[in-house]
């Protein structure tokens, strides 16, 4: 999540100044793409449905996409109005 | 030493994922993030099917794992999703990114344990 909140925020404010390229390719591909994983997260859920908590692998799903999702938002507003 | 290990293997899973996910969606004329997709979908099997070898010694387990956690990216996926759009209203193809491909990556998960282990 606090990647995703990361991502949101810097690739919004790249779009507003002449950063370089590789900068970006740097922070948003290489630093903060690698941060967060997609497989680490789908084998934990695949985890907890082995071990029979059915319930909390479907929380564990939907509170981080749905966490993820809502930090990429509000990286993306604070980068849309910081000054 | 595992540090450095999985420092290697983890911006080698970075720079592949850059590739192939950009030349995915530059063969594409879909305007949905297929290339992440893909490449998340393809490092959540490669971990399954890792991990249901469970190789020995451990530093290859660390360099493997390392490899698709710097392959895969949650934060991309949740970055491209909000960007179909999210606010005010939560748009069919957002929502479609979203379930689908957490859906898929467990399955993908799944399949790649259970085929090797």
């Amino acid at each position: 999540m606090f990647g995703s909140l990361a991502l949101g925020f810097y690739l919004t404010r790249r779009e507003r100044s002449v950063t370089s390229r590789f900068s970006l390719q740097f922070w948003a591909i290489g630093v903060l793409g690698s941060l967060t994983t997609f497989s680490t997260f789908s084998y934990e859920v695949v985890l907890l449905v082995e071990a029979g908590s059915m319930g909390t692998a479907a929380w564990y799903a939907i509170a981080s996409t749905v966490g993820g999702l809502l930090a990429a938002v509000v990286g993306g507003r604070v980068g849309d109005v910081w000054r | 030493m595992t540090v450095v290990i999985g420092a290697f293997a983890g911006s080698a899973g970075a720079v592949a994922r850059y590739l192939l996910s950009g030349a995915i969606q530059r063969r594409t004329r879909s305007t949905m993030p297929v290339g992440t997709a893909v490449v998340n979908l393809l490092g959540a099997l490669a971990l399954g099917v890792v991990l249901g070898i469970d190789p020995t010694p451990k530093g290859w387990l660390l360099a493997a794992s390392g490899f698709t956690a710097g392959f895969t990216t949650f934060s991309t996926w949740m970055v491209e999703t909000a960007r179909l759009g999210v606010l005010p209203r939560l748009s069919a193809r957002a929502a479609a990114n979203l379930v689908l491909l957490s859906i898929l990556g467990v399955a993908c998960a799944t399949l790649g344990y259970y085929v090797t282990a």
